[in-house]
């Protein structure tokens, strides 16, 4: 059977990848640690010998257009390019195989998830989180799989749907005859505002109770939050945490991370089975 | 309560059209930058729109219902006009975030 070995989540704004303002020097080096805590992500990645990594994402506006617009889609394609803000800057191999059998288990199980088999790029909310991982891993065997959940266009798929879209992934994945080491990653958030005259603002407290839920093991409580919350605290992306959280099945969870700017809550989190 | 990442009104959609090629289509973005209002005529903007678009006023784009994302792509992500820590309040942004009520643990 496939192995689900690991998994994390994290931030993927695009800042992380590359400032775009000047900041004084306890951001910068605020944010050198954040880059670093992905970067361990991915060398505990290569610890437990993972051969692919699915990635948990929200789609902006930039994969998909609202001529179609889905509320879930896995990537089948051989491989992609990934891009920063519209600029491409790696091509990843894709694991076709394993994300067709996820495609078809999860139709099974009756998740209406749709498919691709080619793209033009995937941009940051894939790309900044796998770029810093990578950068940890350190090999270039590694396989992805983008797996898009629609958290930031409403209606949006709701929590509850991605945290048994999670259970229906470990159950896809240890009924398989394949041998894959799978290491699954979460991105986005936590508190912030991009693109609303709300930029600017960071709701700490709702992070750090969520961060708590987390280190308890509480995803199923964090299921249970709806839009309205997720969006008022700037939490609209938590979808795909919850995702790669119930995927996982965390017995313990470690924030190896957590920072708060002026503009937003970044996280990163360490998901043991 | 307020849902702030909404659905795109669908009077919208020539507008939100254009931030989606601006952002994802090199050749659209150059020739916007040179001659924005021949691509906003391509696209069928009103008016109204294309004097929204060339305000570069994301707070005013959002309260006349742009989506966030088309905000974000049109402004930051082509242009690279990201509102920097001085800019947040001198822009508009910042507003205070709608009530929400802190779940029982």
């Amino acid at each position: 059977m496939a192995k689900i070995v690991g998994g994390a989540a994290g931030p993927h704004s695009p800042v992380v990848y590359k400032l775009p303002w000047e900041e004084n020097q306890d951001y910068v080096s605020s944010m050198e640690k954040l880059r670093n805590a992905l970067m361990e992500v991915g060398r505990n990645l290569r610890r437990l010998e993972a051969d692919t990594l699915l990635v948990f994402g929200a789609d902006h506006v930039q994969t998909f257009w609202f001529g179609c617009f889905p509320q879930m889609m896995v990537y089948t394609g051989y491989e992609a390019d990934y891009s920063i803000n519209g600029r491409k800057i790696m091509r990843l191999k894709n694991d076709y195989e394993l994300a067709e059998e996820l495609l078809f288990g999860l139709v099974e199980e009756e998740f209406d998830v749709g498919f691709m088999q080619e793209v033009e790029f995937f941009d940051h909310p894939f790309t900044v989180p796998v770029y810093w991982v990578l950068k940890g891993f350190g090999e270039e065997s590694l396989k992805v799989i983008p797996f898009q959940l629609n958290t930031n266009v409403h209606p949006r798929v709701s929590l509850r749907r991605c945290y048994k879209l999670g259970q229906a992934v470990r159950k896809i994945l240890e009924g398989s005859k394949r041998k894959n080491r799978v290491f699954v990653l979460g991105t986005g958030g936590l508190s912030h505002y991009p693109g609303t005259p709300y930029y600017g603002n960071v709701d700490e407290e709702a992070d750090k109770w969520i961060i708590k839920k987390l280190e308890r093991g509480e995803i199923s409580r964090l299921a249970e939050l709806d839009y309205e919350w997720l969006d008022a605290t700037g939490n609209h992306e938590l979808g795909t945490w919850i995702a790669a959280a119930s995927a996982v099945n965390p017995a313990s969870t470690e924030i190896l991370m957590y920072w708060r700017p002026w503009n937003n809550g970044y996280c990163v989190a360490s998901f043991t089975p | 309560m307020t849902i702030i990442f909404r659905y795109p009104p669908l009077k919208h959609i020539r507008l939100h059209k254009l931030g989606y090629h601006v952002f994802r289509d090199p050749a659209v973005r150059e020739r916007f930058k040179k001659d924005p209002e021949a691509v906003m005529e391509e696209f069928g903007l009103t008016e109204e729109e294309k004097r929204l678009v060339l305000s570069r006023d994301g707070v005013k784009m959002y309260d006349l219902g742009i989506q966030p994302y088309i905000i974000f792509a049109l402004l930051w992500q082509a242009f690279g006009e990201w509102p920097s820590r001085e800019q947040v309040a001198k822009l508009g942004y910042g507003r205070e975030t709608p009530y929400r009520e802190m779940p029982q643990d």
